[in-house]
């Protein structure tokens, strides 16, 4: 009998433990939060079928609405900064066109329409392993300013090749589909 | 022997399998109940929708309207178009009824003691505010779009003033500076 009961107690055991130490589940999302993030995840497929962009990072910020999308890409080819304000602003573009097309989620925006203050978007661009030696190693957007990056050397600092407010990039780029 | 330490044992991990792994003081759960219930209630007042609503200053409850001098703030969403004259009662309503409803709350008082002493820099004084409370009205027609002038897109109600904004006919965005009324609680 007390074999018997040790026995259970041992199997019971592991059993007691796990369900103590599992994660309780987090509570689902909001759907408002699912649409966006399908939304950017939709894009984020289109971009490397139609450029070669690789996700390198992705994050949001809606912890009380929609406020803000950061997101990374990586590129393994080497750009001019012509290049570069290409693919930056077409890519911005097309992201911010869809979501603020989306219906479902526009009520929700911190700000509507979305802009690119509310969008963080990097852009690396890699040989190899290492971040591309010539042209455009880096681009950000700060405070509405897109910056171009090169990268002298392995190890050496970032030097700003160019820098533009967005609305000039956007401009630019206007301007060469529209002459071409 | 053997019985006793398996009857410890099995208690202990039944203490440690029903245990709660998260749990946070009671007035925070009690404020969060009685904000429920208040969106709750205003909505069903008014013919609203309430999305979201924030509490504490710690947490940037203040990014929901811009303020961070608020401590908790509601997003309400209307399908109706109303101009000014039209949203300055509404939005004069729902304040006297924010504001009400925090000077009568034991629950927020109780939560406003406790905060400050945790967080006297964020929370300076005990007395409730105005300026403490705060939401965001937004007006969208049937498509989604928001309404245009004469009809206002936005009205907040932010540190103890009523902002009204109106949407560019052409983007939708709204257009600053807005239109800003003090509010007077009697």
């Amino acid at each position: 009998m007390i074999k018997r009961i040790v026995v259970i107690a041992l199997l019971l055991v592991p059993f007691l433990m796990l369900s103590g130490c599992r994660e309780k589940p987090l509570p689902p999302q909001r759907p408002q939060a699912v649409r966006l993030k399908s939304i950017v995840k939709e894009f984020i497929y289109d971009m490397h079928q139609e450029h070669g962009f690789y996700l390198e990072s992705i994050g949001y910020d809606q912890f009380h609405d929609l406020e803000e999308v950061s997101i990374a890409f990586a590129l393994r080819k080497r750009c001019s900064v012509f290049e570069a304000r290409k693919l930056y602003v077409s890519a911005m573009e097309e992201l911010l066109s869809r979501i603020n097309a989306d219906r479902e989620i526009r009520p929700l925006l911190h700000v509507y329409p979305f802009t690119p203050s509310q969008v963080e978007m990097d852009l690396v661009f890699y040989e190899g392993e290492k971040f591309s030696k010539e042209g455009v190693a880096f681009m950000f957007l700060k405070q509405n300013c897109i910056f171009y990056e090169a990268r002298s050397g392995d190890f050496g600092p970032f030097s700003t090749l160019n820098e533009e407010t967005y609305q000039e990039a956007l401009e630019i780029v206007n301007s060469e589909e529209g002459s071409s | 022997m053997i019985n006793r330490l398996i009857s410890i044992l099995f208690l202990l991990c039944l203490c440690v399998g029903c245990q709660q792994k998260i749990k946070g003081p009671a007035y925070v759960g009690e404020m969060r109940k009685t904000f429920e219930e208040f969106a709750e209630q205003t909505s069903e007042k008014y013919e609203l929708e309430w999305f979201r609503m924030g509490i504490g200053f710690a947490a940037g409850v203040g990014r929901l309207i811009d303020s961070y001098r608020c401590h908790y703030a509601f997003n309400f969403i209307s399908s109706k178009s109303l101009d000014h004259d039209e949203v300055q009662v509404l939005a004069t309503n729902i304040a006297h009824d924010l504001v009400e409803w925090m000077f009568n709350n034991k629950a927020y008082a109780e939560w406003l003691v406790e905060s400050h002493k945790i967080m006297p820099k964020s929370y300076p004084s005990t007395e409730p505010e105005v300026e403490n409370v705060g939401f965001k009205l937004t007006f969208w027609d049937e498509n989604v779009d928001r309404p245009l002038a004469p009809y206002i897109a936005q009205v907040r109600f932010v540190e103890g003033e009523l902002r009204y904004y109106y949407a560019d006919p052409e983007t939708q965005a709204l257009k600053e500076p807005p239109l800003v009324e003090k509010y007077h609680h009697h």
